[in-house]
């Protein structure tokens, strides 16, 4: 796992981050995310728990207050709202070290489409972290001939299938006793694969991988197949029919396709139309399914995608 | 001898005076112009280039010409280098170098110290609206000094030598 905490604090006002020192590392470095919300407690989410951070002198939470949020936007947005509109739009701004910044206020609409955000009363601090190496026990089943080949990982949300995809992104680029290094074209339509800020990915996706970001993931395939000519083609959480199509497209060019999607099982997928369709097609050589019945990322079944037998035995330990 | 010689630099300093305050008188419209014209130019690299507001400073003070340049340039290198200073507080502190090195009046820099309020904390509409608001300002303002520099140079240069003489003749 690699990140660095306290680089979230240099974003904060002063008289916040003056509370968050006081706090024991060991509640502060597996932070995964804070809440701060206009005048009411600043929240804190750890291993999925919520608590409020307390004053260490009045041991009362910490209110957030409106010249902390003023303080806070400006750290963020570089006194430039202006040039964010885009990120307002969609609701989350990236920062170095791929950390994303959720923000709420109040929504302007032009011809029934967001416009933009005004008057932000809600920001919540998503703090990135990396787990390099997670994918490695992985390929030796998703690879063949040493390369790699198409996957697909299933697993509901909060399981690890983004980690898993990143750090299988960065094996199948980078090249690994596996399988040759790749060229791999990433089409990241919520940048929570790259986390790119001013156009460097700030998390690791490998040397030869380039990056769409904020592109439609069907647009952006056939975009990225026109103009980079990649070898394997990653994208998260596909599930539209415009996604098949263009998946479908992507393969008869000769790609690998390497993609998450949210369910349970291979039956769950099954009872989607759009899902349907990618089995009964044979699509994806491989299914990783994940859950997180022994910890995050618990590697449930690889199953085969012709003949959706299992090809490993239920493995024990974590993935990520 | 002594009278003539003091009498000679009374005269000199009095109109050294005023020519000083007449050129001051002069130069605050072309100042003025040229703060337009960086709040133009600002107003470009934000509406159009969506610029971060501390390189956009940079870039148009890139020019460091004239000492409104400067104060703009130098605001943008405080943003820089202090990621905690607000563009307000820059532009504050930048407020008083351009009184001291130009010869706008207070007036006219409250026009940019009231822009500093609002700046890069709303959309593009409404930073534009801002920018228009100061640019209105500065018109009102420049009309203003550009009447006042044609009305009052040279009476107050003439001031300057008649006021010495006044002072040495009745001092004799």
């Amino acid at each position: 796992m690699t990140t660095h905490i306290s680089s979230i604090f240099q974003w904060l006002a002063p008289s916040l981050t003056k509370h968050f020192l006081q706090v024991d590392e060991e509640m502060i470095n597996p932070l995964e995310e804070i809440r701060l919300r206009l005048n009411r407690p600043v929240e804190l989410v750890a291993y999925g728990k919520r608590s409020f951070l307390l004053s260490p002198i009045t041991h009362k939470p910490v209110i957030f207050t409106e010249y902390e949020l003023e303080h806070t936007l400006n750290m963020i947005t570089g006194s430039s709202i202006y040039a964010l509109e885009e990120e307002l739009k969609r609701g989350y701004i990236t920062l170095p070290g791929g950390h994303r910044v959720g923000m709420c206020g109040k929504v302007l609409l032009s011809a029934g489409e967001i416009k933009t955000q005004k008057q932000i009363a809600s920001l919540n601090f998503r703090i990135a972290r990396e787990f390099p190496g997670v994918a490695k026990g992985l390929l030796p089943y998703l690879t063949e001939h040493k390369r790699p080949l198409s996957t697909i990982i299933v697993s509901p949300p909060c399981c690890g299938k983004t980690t898993l995809l990143r750090d299988l992104i960065r094996s199948f680029s980078d090249g690994s006793e596996w399988s040759e290094p790749s060229s791999v074209g990433l089409v990241d339509e919520r940048s929570e694969v790259a986390a790119v800020f001013r156009g460097t990915p700030q998390l690791d996706v490998g040397a030869r991988t380039d990056v769409l970001d904020s592109c439609p993931k069907a647009a952006g395939m056939m975009m990225l197949v026109r103009s980079m000519a990649p070898q394997v083609i990653a994208t998260d959480e596909i599930g539209s029919l415009e996604d098949i199509r263009a998946l479908e497209d992507s393969l008869n060019m000769g790609i690998e396709l390497l993609c998450t999607a949210h369910g349970h099982s291979v039956r769950d997928l099954q009872l989607r139309p759009a899902f349907r369709q990618i089995l009964s097609n044979k699509m994806f050589k491989r299914i990783v399914i994940l859950s997180r019945t022994r910890g995050v990322g618990t590697v449930e079944k690889i199953l085969d995608g012709y003949s959706l037998q299992e090809i490993k035995p239920r493995r024990e330990g974590l993935v990520c | 001898m002594l009278t003539l010689v003091g009498a000679g630099l009374v005269i000199t300093a009095t109109s050294l005076a005023g020519r000083l305050v007449a050129k001051s008188v002069a130069q605050r419209p072309r100042d003025l112009e040229v703060l337009q014209a960086q709040l133009l130019q600002l107003e470009t690299e934000i509406s159009y280039g969506l610029t971060p507001l501390k390189d956009a400073f940079v870039n148009v003070g890139s020019d460091r010409s004239h000492p409104v340049n400067r104060a703009f340039c130098l605001i943008g290198q405080l943003m820089r280098d202090n990621a905690f200073i607000s563009a307000e507080a820059a532009i504050i502190e930048a407020a008083t170098v351009l009184y001291d090195n130009t010869a706008l009046q207070q007036a006219d820099i409250d026009i940019l110290v009231g822009l500093a309020r609002v700046i890069g904390k709303s959309d593009l509409v409404e930073q534009k609206r801002h920018f228009c608001l100061a640019q209105t300002r500065l018109e009102g303002a420049l009309k203003e000094a550009t009447a006042t520099a044609q009305r009052l140079t040279k009476p107050i240069s003439y001031l300057g030598f008649l006021g010495g003489l006044a002072l040495v003749l009745i001092t004799i």
